[in-house]
């Protein structure tokens, strides 16, 4: 992990990627939330170790991926050689045991561009990967179930490139984890290992507690990217928007994980105690997702 | 009220006393109720009594022909207390009237919905400070020329007879009555208002919220949510109340939002506040600025005013009392002195 600046991050991507890819890719996770909530503001980092980059449609991931991932090892880009999954898969390997597509800019290896794709369809309920394939080796573009809520209607950078809505983002987590799985994540966050659930939440409470007032708005931009990408679903999907949420901020052992997750991350500059957190997410339930889950449910 | 006949009741809280019936199917228990509840009310003239039906098996039609010909066989004076209210799927109806609110907040106790985890008992009402806070509003609305009834004291400042006419017996130095029993202040009671005053947190049993968020809501905002929920029992005061009673205050913003709560009862359930901000909680911290207050109180003198669609406005003794206990002493005594006509307390005082 370290502390990263938003725009200066996107602006090395911005200029790293041909113009003529930028309409593929969407930057997600907490850099593309960073961006959004302290991009003006030079002397705020974001303290995160990769950059997720999610390439659309499905249906051009492969073709998309491949050349994105190319003319970045073409531009000086490198692999990532440390950590879990730093070897190139092999023909041979199953799909979800690929490695992803992580790429360390040039002369940097503390943080790296990982390349996402999105769901095929609305029928998928698990994470897949598909398959790329590189000069370098076999790896695998991860795609969660409501990714493609993150490449629904994006915000545009000031350097060409997309980024998710971070209301989107919070409304993919949410979903995402209607309950406090024990998965935990891949690696460490300030040598602790969390839950992922725990991670993915604190994070909803974290855009939601620097969006302030603009919450107010997120119904709206729900049910419109809901409609969207889930057309036969998105009713039943919104009965569950905040039950994951309901058990964290009632917790204090999962809230305390969320925190950790939060004051080493997106929240790091302005960090906050498991009370703040949880009136956040007691706000957040009461005056934006009850009446969400009422009224459109 | 004899605990005696408190028992023959079975919700009984401050004046008001009631029966329950769950699944009434015939009228005969209504009507035993009815008399019951008549011939107490009838020997109790500051008394009020409901009957509350739960899933009534009889149509509304004939409980409101059965009600029509109770309440014609009684004296009005009894019928004008008596209310019958039928609670079903979720929705409360009644006769002559729907309930007021002050109503079913006895109601909802009696059918066993109680209390939030937010509610409380409130001390013992102090009922000479509650005729003194009525008197008050009567002489700052410029109204003394015409005296309140030592009733109309008593309706007001939600206190029994004998204990309006023990507080007015007090008050008698700077009373003015008249033969039709009326009362009014004939000057103002500086001694009482100084000891009011100090005293108001007490009086009023004032309650101070904090935020948690770390995020506090503007009172702007909070006012704003208010006023979606339209509560009858809940009025703003404080410096948007003071601002409307006397639109030359010297005030700049709003640091607090002071609303004063109608209590009639002993039971009070502030749990509107959680819906207003669940990241407000009770405080008795005086370091850490609150960003709510509420100010509890018996007496409705001055509650009917609008301050703006959807909100009430507290009455200016209330008002005036916020702005000493928010420390901007200087604008209410400005304020205080221009309703006396611009004399000070103590010019128009004894």
């Amino acid at each position: 992990m370290m502390d990263l600046s938003p725009a200066g991050v996107l602006r090395a991507i911005a200029q790293a990627i041909p113009k003529d890819c930028h309409d593929h890719i969407t930057v997600i996770g907490s850099l593309a939330a960073g961006y959004h909530f302290f991009g003006h503001r030079p002397d705020v980092q974001v303290r995160t170790k990769d950059v997720d980059c999610v390439v659309a449609p499905a249906i051009e991931a492969v073709a998309r991926g491949q050349d994105i991932a190319q003319r970045l090892l073409n531009a000086g880009w490198t692999h990532r050689t440390v950590g879990e999954f730093s070897q190139a898969g092999t023909e041979s390997d199953p799909d979800e045991v690929l490695p992803a597509i992580r790429l360390c800019p040039p002369g940097a290896t503390d943080w790296y561009l990982e390349i996402l794709t999105i769901a095929a369809s609305e029928a998928q309920t698990e994470l897949s990967w598909t398959r790329i394939e590189l000069p370098s080796g076999h790896f695998g573009m991860p795609a969660f179930r409501f990714s493609t809520l993150l490449v629904f209607n994006p915000l545009l950078s000031d350097f060409g490139l997309r980024y998710a809505r971070p209301e989107l983002m919070a409304l993919a987590n949410l979903l995402e984890h209607p309950q406090i799985g024990m998965q935990t994540m891949s690696s460490t966050i300030a040598d602790r290992e969390l839950k992922r659930a725990n991670k993915d939440l604190g994070r909803v409470l974290a855009i939601a507690r620097l969006s302030g007032a603009a919450i107010q708005d997120w119904p709206d931009s729900w049910v419109q990217a809901l409609r969207a990408q889930f057309p036969t679903t998105w009713r039943t999907l919104v009965g569950q928007t905040g039950t994951g949420l309901r058990v964290l901020v009632e917790s204090e052992e999962n809230l305390e994980e969320a925190i950790w997750a939060n004051n080493n991350g997106l929240l790091a500059a302005e960090p906050v105690t498991a009370e703040q957190l949880k009136f956040t997410g007691l706000r957040l339930l009461q005056d934006v997702i009850v009446p969400f889950e009422a009224r459109f449910g | 009220m004899t605990n005696r006949e408190k028992v023959n009741f079975d919700y009984s809280d401050d004046g008001v006393v009631g029966a329950v019936k769950r699944g009434l199917r015939s009228v005969t228990a209504l009507r035993a109720s009815f008399m019951q509840l008549a011939v107490f009310l009838a020997a109790h003239q500051d008394a009020r009594g409901f009957i509350v039906l739960e899933d009534p098996v009889i149509s509304d039609d004939r409980l409101r022909e059965e009600w029509a010909g109770y309440t014609g066989a009684v004296l009005p004076e009894v019928a004008e207390r008596l209310s019958l209210v039928k609670h079903a799927e979720r929705e409360y109806t009644g006769w002559p009237l729907r309930p007021d609110s002050d109503l079913l907040q006895h109601v909802r106790r009696a059918l066993g919905q109680g209390l939030s985890a937010h509610g409380f008992t409130l001390p013992r009402a102090d009922c000479p400070s509650m005729v003194l806070i009525v008197l008050l509003e009567h002489l700052l609305s410029g109204a003394e020329a015409e005296p309140l009834t030592v009733k109309s004291v008593g309706q007001r400042a939600g206190c029994s007879y004998p204990s309006v006419a023990a507080a007015l017996d007090k008050l008698d130095p700077v009373l003015r009555r008249t033969p039709q029993r009326g009362v009014a202040l004939r000057s103002f009671p500086v001694r009482q208002w100084r000891a009011l005053v100090l005293e108001s947190r007490n009086v009023r049993s004032s309650r101070y919220y904090q935020d948690r968020s770390g995020q506090p809501r503007r009172p702007a905002e909070l006012m704003q949510r208010l006023a979606a929920m339209r509560l009858e029992h809940v009025a703003v005061g404080g410096v948007p109340a003071a601002s409307a009673w006397y639109p030359g205050l010297d005030i700049a913003g709003n640091p607090r939002l002071d609303l004063c709560v109608h209590a009639p009862g002993k039971q009070v359930d502030p749990g509107f506040v959680q819906a207003l901000d669940p990241a407000l909680q009770e405080s008795d911290d005086p370091s850490t600025p609150a960003q709510l207050a509420l100010h509890f109180t018996r007496s409705r003198a001055g509650f009917h005013a609008e301050l703006s669609p959807g909100l009430r406005r507290a009455g200016r003794v209330d008002s005036l009392l916020d702005l000493y206990d928010l420390r901007f002493d200087q604008q209410a005594d400005e304020w205080l002195e221009v309703m006396l006509g611009g004399v000070t307390p103590e010019g128009r005082g004894q």
